[in-house]
């Protein structure tokens, strides 16, 4: 075989017109095939462009996932169509969309199938969970752990469940339902770190809660002898749960219902990705609270970062942005149950403290809330506001033994169990103690127009870090990085540092005292006179 | 343009840290330096670089040869190749050059680790899910001491490190089980210095995923490495060549080279509108042949080969394929009438077949 090389010729550039559509949600963006971006959008339904005939690489992107197709335009005068981003996204919840695999095509039938299930309980409320296997290979009952409990930890009688089972342990899904007064749950489950955790749910009025649940898997090192070896452990991923509501008298989620959340949920973990506005909007009109307790929440935690000067990417940046973010968080919650939501009292708190408002809701969270943002903001509002959460294990367990499940809030039901919850603090206890972990870490005193290194300022060296306990890491990790953000000039604000870490006031001055003695080499907590 | 590097590849680990041997990181390492000495490349003086592998690459190119016989200071300490680089040497080395790059004047600042890697899952839903490339020193039950982490060495950057920075981070980011510790933040605390206007993270992989070695069915390379510094001798435009093109080229790229297996790599600036030119300059060339096959075309007829630049060429049916070196970009092919019979990315490093139906 011999190499060839064809002589080509240049026909002159031709203006054609590419149209690309995609879904709400989805950013578009097309490069030229140089590999150079040419145009991007997201929140436009439509990207109309006029471009020299020639080869375009489209890429589609939600919750960051990414499909790309290389097109050519011709040199033509009728437009070049191109339709996509219809593809699965990686969440929880069964998908129809062309990539997926016949077996969770599948399990998208049952989740319609539920709702032929005649016959409605005794309450107008019903939650729905629904918890996916992998594959049709994993035919364990991947459901053995599930538990859905009420505020006082007794556990809830699910219906239906042997002709759930059967008809489930086929498809490789277990399903359970339950008759529930409206209210808030807890859902109790074994994860796949072999973790028995608890998460809050809510039964909304007249609505029915599908809660979708992973049944997944991730590598971990296991001992051996002298040796590790790294083998997969199965059970339920706590960070890919889905939970939406339909009205009572209604089927099923529809899938664009489960697109939108996947997309809001994406957007919660995600801080720093885009958010489309229209994706709110659809939050907003469709009916559902969970929709618009994420739309709001995705929008509370960029507001954040725009009082944090930080970057975020808006497409469609107006000076209205701030405006239209304020007024639209509020229309959200607005439109919730009326009832004691511990979510939206969360996101009211932390509205009115981002705008200032001295009309904050009063008001005591009854349980945990659902999302780990609300989780913070509450802990930021403990600082001063002692009764801003009941002491209860619930509580003490959502404090200090959370797990890593981000949007939600998953924690340790053991610990919440049996252990006992700290005595209270007051704000000038947590100054001192926080000017005291800030001081052995070498931190106080650092001023604005010093920039040198001082040996004083030299901390958390790699011998330090190494000594110090998982947990004090952390708070000496997280008092470094509040001290150095910003003009890094005052003292840490403890409402900062108590949502920044997610532990209320309480728990915060504990674990500052546990890493000041830790710090101090010595089992001595901080006392008050420290 | 003044710059520095400093390069890391670990094919193995301590038989206790329980990981697969790899392959490919050396000479993924060593591709990258080389690719770092060469002038028209990122111009990096032998003195300053930094280049660490285990085990050491048993015939590197002589440019890379050359740079080893007078390795730099790690740290202060002469580096032992007799095994690889620890956690805490890599984040001291770091650390101590990006303040001596810093006060020296020096433009850009490169780095590659080419290993394992892992990451985390933090608590802290406002910090991002951080890659970390596991050193040497890696075990399972004491990880924090072996973790380089991908966003607290930006941060690092950003506060007092030089001009511009860029990173690369060659391994999984297959997630650490969520109760072990976080990785230690590490470095000196000074104020900003303001000197750093950019620092660039390449990754090999989304979030939770593996990075793959390829070919798949014997890997002698790591996928994204591979393609790295393919795009840094051979992606232009205007002999220029910026993050962005990089970023589309590898995102483009890659999962064609690890099919069926899929891999998603991504290029992050901080700040992200910064106009980072990495390579002004020719390319290096040679192009990666195009190998059309037409026997199953009908005898006579006719395939019109668009290229990337729009230039045309019409090839004859035979059963013989042509074989073409082709210049990178995506390529469609059409009938004389100007039907679209299929479009295809010309992505390299190897071979592109297309074989177009009847």
């Amino acid at each position: 075989m011999s190499i060839s090389k064809p002589d080509r010729t240049s026909p002159p550039s031709v203006e054609s017109r590419l149209i690309v559509r995609a879904p709400s949600g989805v950013m578009i963006e097309v490069f030229d095939a140089a590999f150079l971006p040419v145009e991007s959008g997201v929140g436009l339904g439509e990207l109309d462009l006029a471009l020299p005939d020639g080869l375009y690489t489209i890429r589609f992107t939600a919750a960051g996932q990414s499909q790309e197709q290389i097109v050519r335009l011709l040199p033509i005068a009728k437009p070049l169509v191109i339709n996509g981003g219809d593809f699965a996204l990686q969440s929880a919840s069964p998908s129809t969309t062309p990539d997926v695999s016949p077996h969770e095509r599948g399990q998208a039938a049952a989740v319609a199938g539920l709702s032929a299930l005649s016959g409605r309980g005794e309450h107008a409320q019903e939650i729905v969970i629904f918890v996916r296997a992998p594959d049709l290979r994993t035919r364990a009952d991947v459901s053995r752990s599930l538990r859905l409990v009420d505020l006082d930890g007794a556990p809830m009688r699910s219906r239906d469940e042997e002709a759930l089972s059967a008809a489930a342990l086929a498809q490789g899904y277990a399903a359970r339902r339950y008759s529930v007064p409206a209210g808030i749950f807890g859902l109790r489950f074994d994860t796949f770190t072999r973790r028995r955790v608890q998460q809050t749910v809510y039964a909304w009025p007249r609505r029915r809660t599908f809660a979708f649940v992973e049944y997944g898997s991730i590598p971990v090192n296991e001992r051996h002898g002298e040796r590790f070896r790294r083998v997969r452990r199965r059970g339920i991923d706590p960070a890919r749960t889905v939970l939406i509501s339909t009205r009572s008298d209604q089927s099923a989620p529809t899938q664009e219902a489960l697109r939108v959340a996947d997309i809001l949920l994406h957007a919660v973990r995600n801080v720093g990705d885009f958010l489309d506005p229209v994706i709110v909007d659809q939050a907003q009109q469709s009916g559902c609270p969970f929709l618009a307790l994420y739309a709001a929440a995705a929008i509370a935690s960029r507001m954040e970062l725009s009082m944090a000067s930080a970057e975020v990417r808006w497409p469609n940046a107006s000076r209205l942005r701030k405006d239209w973010e304020a007024k639209t968080a509020e229309d959200l919650l607005a439109n919730l149950p009326r009832g004691s939501w511990p979510d939206g009292l969360c996101l009211e708190w932390r509205l009115s403290t981002l705008s200032e408002s001295k009309s904050s809701s009063k008001g005591a969270l009854v349980a945990p809330p659902l999302l780990d943002c609300a989780w913070r903001w509450a802990s930021a509002r403990s600082v001063s506001f002692a009764d801003a959460m009941a002491p209860s294990s619930a509580f003490y367990g959502a404090a200090r033994a959370r797990e890593p499940a981000g949007p939600w809030l998953v924690w340790r039901t053991a610990q919440a169990l049996t252990s006992k919850g700290p005595d209270p603090i007051g704000p000038d206890g947590l100054d001192k103690a926080i000017e005291a972990v800030t001081d052995r870490l070498g931190l106080s005193g650092i001023k604005a127009d010093k920039n040198e290194l001082q040996p004083e300022y030299q901390l958390i060296t790699d011998s330090i870090s190494a000594k110090l306990s998982p947990a004090a890491r952390l708070t000496a990790n997280a008092v470094q990085t509040l001290a150095m953000s910003g003009s890094a000039t005052g003292p840490i604000d403890p409402a900062a540092l108590a949502g920044f870490m997610g532990l209320p006031a309480a728990e915060l001055s504990s674990q500052l005292s546990a890493t000041f003695a830790e710090l101090s080499g010595d089992e001595a907590p901080l006392s008050e006179e420290s | 343009m003044i710059s520095w590097a400093l390069v890391v590849g670990i094919n193995h680990y301590h038989p206790a840290a329980g990981l697969n041997p790899l392959r490919g990181a050396v000479d993924d390492a060593v591709d990258f330096a080389e690719w770092l000495l060469d002038d028209q490349g990122g111009g990096v003086a032998p003195e300053n670089l930094r280049l660490w592998t285990y085990p050491q690459h048993d015939a590197p190119p002589p440019a890379v040869a050359n740079a080893l016989n007078s390795p730099p200071l790690w740290a202060g300490d002469a580096p032992d190749f007799s095994r690889a680089p620890r956690g805490g040497e890599i984040r001291r080395t770091l650390d101590v050059l990006a303040r001596d790059a810093a006060q020296a004047g020096v433009d850009r600042l490169y780095v590659l680790f080419a290993g394992h890697g892992l990451q985390t899952r933090p608590l802290d839903y406002r910090l991002p899910d951080q890659v970390c490339f596991l050193a040497g020193d890696y075990r399972p039950d004491f990880i924090t001491e072996s973790l380089v982490p991908g966003d607290y060495t930006r941060r690092m950057m950003r506060r007092y490190g030089p001009v511009e920075v860029l990173m690369f981070f060659d391994c999984c980011r297959t997630e650490l089980a969520p109760y072990q510790a976080d990785p230690p933040i590490g470095g000196a605390l000074v104020l900003p210095t303001e000197t750093n206007r950019c620092c660039g993270i390449g990754l090999a992989a989304a979030p939770g995923g593996t990075a793959f070695e390829v070919p798949l069915e014997a890997p002698n390379r790591g996928a994204f490495t591979r393609l790295l510094t393919f795009g840094l001798r051979n992606v232009r435009h205007n002999e220029v060549l910026t993050a962005g093109q990089l970023e589309a080229y590898l995102r483009q790229a890659l999962p064609r080279l690890t099919s069926p297996r899929r891999q998603y790599p991504s290029i992050e600036l901080d700040p992200r509108d910064y106009d980072l030119k990495i390579v002004q300059g020719p390319a290096v060339g040679p192009y990666p042949n195009l190998v059309i096959d037409l026997s199953a075309r009908a005898p006579g007829s006719e395939i019109v080969v668009v290229y990337p630049d729009r230039s045309q060429t019409t090839l004859a049916q035979q059963p013989a394929p042509y074989i073409i070196p082709a210049p990178l970009g995506p390529y469609a092919f059409e009938t004389p009438a100007g039907e679209v019979l299929l479009t295809e990315a010309h992505t390299g490093p190897d071979e592109t077949h297309v074989h177009l139906q009847a």
